[in-house]
């Protein structure tokens, strides 16, 4: 990666899904951020499954996170895919919350920001052919934006 | 002879008097009051009190209040209400008639003006492009169909919205209906859906001339296409697409890596492009040598790949582009394409999202594409 020259962003799926691996895991993006080169790239996106919400790894993520930090400055960003888009919210936020209030989100220059999409339905709809593209509404629209 | 006489005469006055007295009751019928006044005052004014036919803003309401419950204007300009003729006086029964006529007259002068005027002041109370805004956010089908049912001029946008979209499952009979309603051409996505273990109805065969009327189209999204089964002649069929598509989204394409880019060569204005690949029931064997690209696709949008592993494909469209130029990439499968695609893109490349789980991936990820161009 060492070779993009405008990258902004980096985003990970399927990171914290298993935990069991996350070890692994971890390294392997650590090993992929260590070799971003790019002058403009300015956040890391951690790409969630709704399910998972509830089962965020502390220690060892935000450990990971930390070092990361110290290579290169960056904004985390939650991408939850989710079609409850408020309870995701509210779910995340309040253990965002709680992994602040134990200080360990104090190396970050500003809190992680929360962001939703819509999920895929499933591997039998894989270009989720049935399901509506319309926009979300207007509400939702706006709230992303901000 | 007086007094047969006499009798005579009451009873041709009782005959006059109950002619003139029906000959009244049909013109007060006919001659509804409809005050001038009363057609030019704001909606709020015109209910009169205890009269249920005066709340609509429609002309036809107006024409339909009944006598006894209407506001008068008198000559000196001070507004009442009418009541039964018992006990009116006789400047006010003049009064009654004059206004009467006059309206009438008016109503008649003016019909088309009134129907115009009821028509605009009902649907344009919001400017169009408000009903247009408010209509794009809406995602709900049966809203969309009730916005469409509202007027004529909020039909156009949420039409526009109600046909965005057409899947056409497992055959194209969705197709037909449309077609014969001229809607075709607001589609803007289309959708193919054909399942692998059915016979597959997208063929050459199955395009009907319905087709050529979704001119519009900017997304396609095609399961299990069997690009093969079109060639050579495969401009004759997607050929009216090419101006408009501007996504292309293929699950299980049919087809050699180099049909497949040739096939992304037919439509120039091409985008975004996502391609999943996750298994390949029967190997396409026919030959693609010679194959010469339409045209220059842009491809300066988003690219998602899903085990997709033909590197063939992308050394085409980079020898065809001269490189890419996407701006945001999903490499959720197929790592042996990763070094090739980063390296074509690495001066546009402003997001890079993947999966942790494709451990390969990262080794891909980590190699310097200048170091690896040298060796």
């Amino acid at each position: 990666m060492s070779g993009l020259k405008v990258l902004r962003s980096l985003q990970v799926k399927e990171l914290v899904t298993n935990l069991y691996v996350l070890d692994f895991h971890s390294a392997v993006v650590m090993e992929a951020f260590s070799t971003i080169a790019s002058p403009v790239f300015s956040e890391l996106v951690i790409v969630y499954p709704d399910f998972a919400i509830n089962n965020l790894p502390r220690q060892v993520l935000f450990e990971m996170l930390r070092k990361m930090d110290k290579i290169r400055r960056f904004k985390l960003v939650f991408l939850v895919e989710t079609k409850d888009e408020r309870g995701a919210r509210r779910e995340l936020a309040a253990a965002l919350d709680s992994i602040a209030a134990e200080g360990l989100l104090d190396f970050l220059d500003s809190p992680p920001t929360i962001r939703t999409a819509l999920p895929r339905r499933n591997q039998w709809a894989p270009l989720d052919l049935y399901q509506t593209s319309f926009p979300r509404t207007l509400s939702q629209s706006l709230s992303c934006l901000s | 002879m007086d007094r047969i006489f006499s009798m005579v005469m009451v009873a041709a006055s009782a005959w006059a008097f109950a002619i003139v007295w029906a000959l009244r009751c049909c013109l007060w019928t006919r001659i509804r009051p409809v005050n001038p006044t009363f057609l030019s005052r704001p909606p709020r004014q015109r209910n009169v009190p205890g009269n249920r036919e005066c709340r609509s803003l429609n002309t036809a309401h107006v024409l339909n209040i009944r006598y006894h419950r209407y506001p008068l204007v008198h000559m000196d300009g001070s507004d009442s209400y009418a009541v039964p003729d018992v006990g009116r006086s006789l400047s006010t029964r003049v009064a009654t008639v004059w206004h009467r006529g006059k309206a009438k007259t008016i109503h008649l002068l003016n019909r088309t003006v009134l129907r115009a005027w009821a028509t605009r002041k009902s649907t344009s109370s919001l400017p169009y492009e408000i009903v247009e805004m408010i209509i794009a956010h809406c995602n709900d089908l049966r809203t969309l169909r009730a916005f469409s049912l509202v007027c004529r001029s909020w039909y156009p946008a949420a039409a526009q919205r109600l046909h965005h979209t057409l899947t056409l499952g497992f055959s194209r009979r969705r197709l037909e209906p449309l077609y014969e309603l001229g809607l075709l051409p607001l589609v803007k996505e289309l959708r193919v859906g054909q399942e692998y273990w059915l016979s597959r109805w997208f063929t050459p065969q199955g395009l009907t001339h319905h087709f050529s009327a979704l001119a519009n189209v900017h997304t396609l999204k095609i399961e299990n296409l069997e690009i093969h089964r079109f060639m050579p002649d495969i401009e004759r069929y997607f050929g009216h697409f090419s101006p408009t598509v501007r996504s292309i989204a293929l699950y299980n394409p049919y087809c050699t890596p180099r049909k497949l880019s040739y096939f992304l060569s037919l439509f120039p204005n091409l985008d975004d492009v996502e391609v999943q690949l996750k298994y390949i029931l029967s190997q396409d064997t026919t030959s693609d040598s010679g194959l010469v690209p339409f045209s220059v696709p842009k491809l300066r949008g988003r690219l998602v790949l899903s085990h997709f592993a033909w590197a063939e494909t992308w050394t085409h469209l980079i020898d065809v582009c001269g490189g890419l130029r996407f701006r945001h990439m999903d490499l959720g499968g197929g790592p042996c394409c990763a070094p090739l695609l980063l390296k074509a893109c690495a001066e546009t490349l402003e997001s890079l999202r993947f999966d942790v789980r494709e451990g390969s991936l990262s080794k891909y990820l980590c190699v310097d594409p200048s170091a690896d161009s040298n060796s």
